[in-house]
C-alpha cells in the first residue's frame, strides 16, 4: 500500500535556505577544531571514563544534532509551503488517523456504461483505491445514496479491506437521488468521527439533476449553507465518475389513453421516446412487448433533446394482469430504455346502480335511461357491447350487496345515505371503486354532505347545495358548459356540435361548491370539473379519492330536470364516466423506482403473509427477489405497503384466498435519471457559493485529496510548524538531561 | 643556596612555627622533652619534675610528689632521643601537572622544605629520598643545621622525569635501607599501581616506621572542571584523546574517586595514616589539619 514520497513546494526559491540545516553540524565540527591542549596526568581514568561513556555520549550528541539540524531543516521547509503529493506520504506518517467518509452515488445514471466499465463500477474503484491508500490506522464510513441514503458502514470503521469489500458488493439502484438526502446522515457521520482529521469523499457523476433537482424552481439556499456548514467540519472532495459525452435515449413516458381494458379489444397507449443526447438519432426501433413477446414495433428519428409519442393499440385477451413493456433500441444506459405497464383486463365492467325512485313502469324508474344507456340492447334484445353489466337494487339492497364484485357503485336520486351505508361505499371507494352520485327531485343533501363531506368519510369533494332552476320559464332553460372540451370525458365532442352535448336543456340542478379545504388538501390532487352549466355551476364533477374516484352529476339521470338523457350526448358521457370510474380499481400504481407502493385489497383477503416477487437480476438469486410481507389494516381496508422499489420492472404480488391471484405493479425509472447533462465545477462554485471542495476525474493516490485549499498544502504546513514547536520544546529538555546526566 | 629562600617563605614559615609536629606514635625519642620515647620508665633515668599544663598526658603525673605538695608535676627522664624524619619526594612526570600557579611536585617541594625545617627546628633529625621509577637521590637523616641546605638544593634542583613513577618497588627499597625507625612522609600522587604502592607502605609498617602518605593532587584532577573541547595529552606514555569535558565529567570523577578511596582504605588497611593534599590548599591551614587529625588519633589511642 506504500508509494513514493512526493513532494511539492509552493516557494520552491527558498530551497537554498535549507543549508541553514547545516549550521548545527558546521559548528559541532569547528567547536571540536577549535579545542585546547593540555597535558594531562590523570589519564588513566580519564580513557576509562571515556570508555564507560563513549557509546552514549556519541549517541546524544548524535540526536541532539539530529533535533537541531531537523529543527532548521524543518522551519525552512514549512516556508516553502510544501504539498504532500501523496496521501500516504510524509504528513499521514506524523499526522494523525483518518477518517475517511465515502459517499458513493448509487443513482440509475450511474449504471452509464463508458468504455468496459459503468460509472457505478468505476465509483466502486475508486472507493477502493481510497481505501487502498488509506495508512494504518485510518477509520472508513460509507453512504450510498440511492432512493434514500443507505449507511452501509456506520461506525467509524479500522477494517478498511472489509469495507472496501461491503462496496464491491453493492448492486446498482435504478432510483434517483439528490444531494440534499446525504447532508443530514453525513453530518451525523461528521460528528461521530473519533479522529482529529475527516475526509469526505463524494463520488457521483455530476449529473444535474442530482444537485439541482428536475425544476429550474428549486432554490439551492438552503443547500448550499448547509453544504458550506459541513465543508467546515470536514473537507470534501468530489470524484467525477463521467465522461465527457453521455448519449442517452429513454422511454420517458407511458399513457393509457383508453381508461379500461377489456378482453378481446384494443387497448390504445401512447408511450413517449427523448433523445437526452447531443446528437440527432435515426431508426430508433420502438418494441411493445406484451407479456413478454414483441407485439408491435415502429422506427422513430429523434433529433437531439427531440421527444416524440408512439402510440399502440394491442389487443389483449384473457383476463387478468398483462405486462406491457416499450422499449427502444440498446444504449449506453440500458435500464431506462424499457417503460413498463400492466393492464388489468376485464371480460366487462360491473356496475351497481341504486335506484332511489324505481317504479314498476317502463323509463319510470330514476336509473331507467341510465342503465339502457350504459348497457345498450341491441335490436334483438342481447347486449350490444357487452362492455359495461349494470346491475339495478334498491336503496334497501345497498348493505345487502357485496360491492367488491362491482367496479362503479351508483347512488341514483337516492333521498339519503345511512351512516352504515356511507360506510360501506367510503370502503368501496378506499378500496379503488368508482362510486357515483346523481342528483334528483327528492335527494336530501344534507346527509350526503354530513356523512360523505370533509366531517364524514371525506370522499365528497364538493358540498351540495340547494337546487337551482326551480320555476324557471322553459326559454331560459340552462345547458352544459364544456370548457373548452379539456377533461377526457367530453373531450370526443370537440367540433362535433351537433352531438347535442351543448344543445342540451337543463331546467334544474344542485349547486355543488367546492370547498377550499379540498383544493388545498396537498394528499389528494383538486377534484375536476369535467363540464358545467351555462350559469357557471358544476355539472359533472370527478375527483380521484383515498384509492378509488368519485364523481358527481349535478342534475339528474332521467328527464325529470333535464332532456340529457335522449340527448346522443348522453351515452358516450356515461359510458366514459363508468370507465373512467373503473379504473380506479383496474389501474396499478404508478410507481418509480424507489418509491413506495401500496395496493388496496379486496375486503376479506387474507391478513397472513403476502410474498412480493422483486425483478430478477443476473447477480442475485431467484429466491433473494422475494419477500414476505404482512399487509396493515386502516380505515377497514387492508393495504399491502412496499417499499424496496430500487429496481424498475415487475413485481409480482401473490395474494392469497379469497382472491388468489397475481396482481403485478410497474416500477419505472425516473426521467429525470435519463437526463445525463452534468453541473459544471464554476456552475457549482456559483450555486453553492462559499462552499469549498475539490473536483477531480479521478483518484490520485499521491494528491492530499482532502485539502480544498489552492495550494493544499495547508495541513502540511501546519503539521511542520507543530513539528518544529516540538523539536524546539524537546531539544533544551534533552540537552538538559544530557548534561546532567553526566 | 639560591633557591633557599623559595621554599623558606617568611610568611609561611612564620605561620607554622607555632605548630607542633606531633605523632601519633612516638619513635624513638624527644627533642626538648616534646616528644617522648617509647621506652620511658623502662631503661631511661628520671631526670626533673615538670609542672603540668593542660594537654599533658596524665598518665605521667607524678601522684606522690601531688600527695605531698598537691601540685601536679609530670616525671620527666634523662634519656631521649630525636625524632627521625623522612621525607620520600614522587619527582615522576604525572608530578608536573598543575591547573594553577603551582605544579604538584612544586607543592610537594614547599611542603617538604616545611616540614624539614619544623623538623630540624625542633633539634629531631629529617633526611629526604627522591624517585620516580626508581630512587634518585637518598639523603641520610641528620639534625644538623646545615643538613637543611642540603635537603632545600635537591629540593630546588629536582625534575620531574619523562618515566613513569613505581612507587611500591621503591618504598620496598627504602624500608630496607631505613633500619632505624623513623616517621616517614610519603609525597605522591600515586598515579601507580596502588596494590605495590600499598605493598610497599606495608612493607614500612613493617619496619616499625610511622608512615604517612600525603596524597597531592591537584584540584583539577579531583573536580575535573573543565568545559571547552580540550585535547588532553596523556603524561608518562599514556596516549592523548578529544574530550568533551562536560560529557564525561560525572563519569571520571566517579572512576577518580574510586582510585583515592582505594589508596586511602589501602593506607588505613596497612596502618598508614592518609592524608589528601590539594594544591590549592594554604600550607599552614593543611599542617594545622594533620596536626589535629594526628592528635585526635593519638588520643583516641
Amino acid at each position: 500500500m506504500n508509494g513514493p514520497l512526493a513532494l511539492s513546494f509552493g516557494a520552491p526559491t527558498l530551497l537554498g535556505w535549507m543549508a541553514l540545516a547545516g549550521v548545527p553540524i558546521l559548528i559541532h565540527l569547528l567547536h571540536r577544531q577549535r579545542h585546547k591542549t593540555m597535558e594531562w596526568a590523570a589519564m588513566r581514568w580519564l580513557m576509562a571514563a571515556l570508555k564507560k561513556n563513549q557509546r552514549w555520549i556519541r549517541l546524544e550528541q548524535w540526536l541532539l544534532l539530529a533535533v537541531r539540524t531537523a529543527l532548521i531543516a524543518l522551519v525552512v521547509l514549512a516556508m516553502m509551503k510544501p504539498a504532500l503529493e501523496q496521501a500516504k506520504g510524509l504528513f499521514a506518517v506524523l499526522g494523525p488517523s483518518t477518517h475517511h467518509i465515502l459517499v458513493i452515488d448509487n443513482s440509475l445514471s450511474m449504471q452509464y456504461a463508458e468504455g468496459n466499465l459503468t460509472r457505478f463500477e468505476r465509483a466502486q474503484e475508486m472507493a477502493t483505491s481510497i481505501l487502498d491508500s488509506a495508512r494504518q490506522g485510518d477509520l472508513a464510513s460509507v453512504l450510498v445514496l440511492g432512493s434514500s441514503v443507505q449507511v452501509l458502514v456506520a461506525e467509524p470503521s479500522p477494517y478498511l479491506a472489509s469495507v472496501a469489500e461491503e462496496i464491491e458488493n453493492l448492486t446498482p439502484e435504478d432510483a434517483s437521488t439528490r444531494i440534499e438526502q446525504m447532508i443530514e446522515p453525513l453530518r451525523r457521520l461528521v460528528g461521530q468521527s473519533t479522529t482529529s482529521r475527516t475526509r469526505v469523499y463524494l463520488i457521483t457523476d455530476m449529473q444535474r439533476s442530482t444537485w439541482l433537482g428536475e425544476g429550474a424552481s428549486n432554490d439551492p439556499t438552503e443547500l448550499r449553507r448547509r453544504l458550506v456548514e459541513l465543508a467546515g467540519d470536514a473537507p470534501i472532495s468530489i470524484l467525477d465518475t463521467s465522461g465527457q459525452e453521455s448519449p442517452n435515449l429513454a422511454v420517458t413516458q407511458w399513457q393509457a389513453i383508453d381508461p379500461v381494458a377489456v378482453d378481446g379489444r384494443p387497448y390504445a397507449i401512447r408511450a413517449t421516446a427523448t433523445n437526452f443526447g447531443q446528437t440527432d438519432r435515426s431508426d430508433v426501433r420502438v418494441d411493445l412487448k406484451v407479456d413478454g413477446e414483441v407485439e408491435a414495433s415502429e422506427m422513430i428519428s429523434l433529433s437531439a433533446g427531440q421527444s416524440k409519442n408512439v402510440t399502440f393499440a394491442p389487443s389483449l385477451t384473457g383476463e387478468g394482469d398483462h405486462t406491457l413493456e416499450v422499449q427502444i433500441t440498446g444504449d449506453p444506459l440500458p435500464r431506462d430504455n424499457s417503460r413498463y405497464a400492466i393492464a388489468r383486463v376485464r371480460p366487462s365492467l360491473q356496475v351497481l346502480l341504486i335506484d332511489g325512485q324505481p317504479s314498476g313502469e317502463s323509463f319510470r324508474s330514476e336509473t331507467d335511461y341510465l342503465r339502457v344507456a350504459l348497457a345498450p340492447a341491441s335490436s334483438n334484445g342481447n347486449d350490444a357491447t357487452g362492455l359495461i353489466r349494470v346491475d339495478v337494487a334498491r336503496e334497501s339492497d345497498l348493505l345487502e350487496k357485496n360491492l367488491d364484485d362491482f367496479d362503479v357503485v351508483g347512488l341514483i336520486n337516492v333521498r339519503q345515505i345511512t351512516d352504515a351505508e356511507a360506510k360501506a361505499v367510503a370502503s368501496f371507494v378506499r378500496r379503488g371503486g368508482g362510486f357515483l352520485l346523481v342528483a334528483g327531485n327528492q335527494l336530501e343533501v344534507d346527509s350526503y354532505n354530513r356523512l360523505l363531506g370533509s366531517q364524514g368519510e371525506k370522499i365528497l369533494p364538493v358540498v351540495l347545495g340547494d337546487g337551482v332552476g326551480e320555476g324557471i320559464p322553459s326559454g331560459s332553460a340552462f345547458q352544459f358548459d364544456p370548457i373548452d372540451y379539456v377533461h377526457p370525458l367530453v373531450a370526443d365532442f370537440r367540433d362535433n356540435e351537433q352531438a347535442g352535448l351543448v344543445s342540451t336543456k337543463i331546467y334544474r340542478y344542485l349547486k355543488a361548491t367546492i370547498p377550499a379545504s379540498t383544493t388545498e388538501n396537498e394528499s389528494l390532487p383538486a377534484p375536476e370539473i369535467a363540464l358545467k352549466y351555462s350559469s357557471g355551476d358544476p355539472a359533472i364533477i370527478v375527483a380521484p379519492s383515498k384509492g378509488g374516484t368519485v364523481a358527481i352529476l349535478t342534475t339528474s339521470a332521467d328527464l325529470d330536470w333535464n332532456g340529457w338523457a335522449i340527448s346522443p350526448s348522453y351515452l358516450p358521457v356515461m359510458q366514459q364516466l363508468i370507465r373512467v370510474l373503473s379504473a380506479g380499481k383496474l389501474r396499478r400504481p404508478d410507481v418509480r423506482a424507489g418509491e413506495t407502493f401500496t395496493l388496496s385489497l379486496p375486503e376479506g383477503t387474507s391478513e397472513g403473509e403476502i410474498s412480493v416477487e422483486r425483478p430478477s437480476r443476473a447477480e442475485t438469486a431467484a429466491e433473494q427477489n422475494i419477500t414476505a410481507i404482512k399487509p396493515e389494516r386502516t380505515d377497514g381496508v387492508t393495504r399491502l405497503t412496499f417499499s424496496s422499489t430500487d429496481r424498475v420492472g415487475i413485481y409480482s404480488c401473490q395474494l392469497g384466498p379469497p382472491a388468489d391471484e397475481t396482481w403485478k405493479v410497474p416500477v419505472n425509472t425516473w426521467s429525470a435519471e435519463s437526463d445525463l447533462s452534468k453541473i459544471s465545477e464554476d456552475e457549482l462554485a456559483g450555486t453553492f457559493a462559499g462552499w469549498k471542495f475539490r473536483l477531480l476525474d479521478r483518484f490520485e493516490p499521491d494528491r492530499p485529496m482532502g485539502d480544498v485549499s489552492a495550494s493544499g498544502s495547508e495541513s502540511i504546513h501546519r503539521g511542520l510548524l507543530y513539528l518544529v514547536l516540538a523539536l524546539a520544546l524537546v531539544e533544551p529538555i534533552l540537552a538538559w538531561r544530557f548534561s546532567r546526566s553526566h | 643556596m639560591e633557591s633557599s629562600p623559595k621554599y623558606l617563605d617568611p610568611k609561611t614559615l612564620a605561620k607554622v612555627k607555632d605548630l607542633e609536629v606531633r605523632a601519633r606514635r612516638i619513635v624513638e625519642g624527644f627533642v626538648s622533652g616534646s616528644h617522648k620515647s617509647p621506652f620511658q620508665g623502662v631503661s631511661v633515668e628520671f631526670a626533673e619534675h615538670r609542672q603540668y599544663t593542660p594537654g599533658d598526658d596524665t598518665r605521667h603525673i607524678d601522684w606522690k610528689l601531688f600527695g605531698k605538695t598537691d601540685k601536679y608535676y609530670l616525671k620527666r627522664y634523662e634519656q631521649e632521643t630525636n625524632l627521625v624524619c623522612n621525607l620520600v619526594i614522587d619527582t615522576s612526570e604525572s608530578m608536573k601537572y598543575g591547573s594553577g600557579k603551582m605544579t604538584k611536585l612544586d607543592f610537594t617541594r614547599e611542603l617538604a622544605a616545611v616540614l624539614a625545617y619544623l623538623v630540624l627546628h625542633q633539634q629531631d633529625s629529617v633526611g629526604a629520598a627522591f624517585f620516580e621509577h626508581k630512587l634518585r637521590y637518598l639523603i641520610p637523616p641528620s639534625g644538623q643545621a646545615s643538613h637543611m641546605n642540603q635537603i632545600l638544593h635537591l629540593l630546588a634542583v629536582c625534575q620531574p622525569a619523562n618515566v613513569t613513577s613505581r612507587i611500591g618497588p621503591v618504598l620496598n627499597e627504602l624500608a630496607g635501607r631505613w633500619t632505624k625507625r623513623s616517621l616517614v612522609f610519603v609525597m605522591t600522587d600515586g598515579f601507580d599501581d596502588v596494590d605495590t604502592m600499598i605493598q610497599g607502605l606495608r612493607h614500612l609498617r613493617h619496619r616499625r616506621h610511622e608512615v604517612a602518605l600525603l596524597h597531592v593532587l591537584d584540584p583539577a584532577e579531583l573536580d575535573f572542571p573543565f568545559s571547552d573541547v580540550t585535547l588532553f595529552k596523556g603524561l608518562e606514555g599514556l596516549p592523548e584523546s578529544l574530550v568533551e569535558p562536560r560529557s564525561i565529567r560525572r563519569a571520571y570523577r566517579e572512576e577518580f574517586e574510586k582510585f583515592r578511596r582505594e589508596v586511602e582504605v589501602g593506607c588505613r588497611s596497612a596502618d598508614v595514616d592518609y592524608m589528601l593534599v590539594r594544591t590549592d590548599e594554604p600550607l599552614d591551614r593543611l599542617l594545622t589539619r594533620y596536626l589535629s587529625t594526628r592528635a585526635s588519633r593519638r588520643s583516641l589511642a
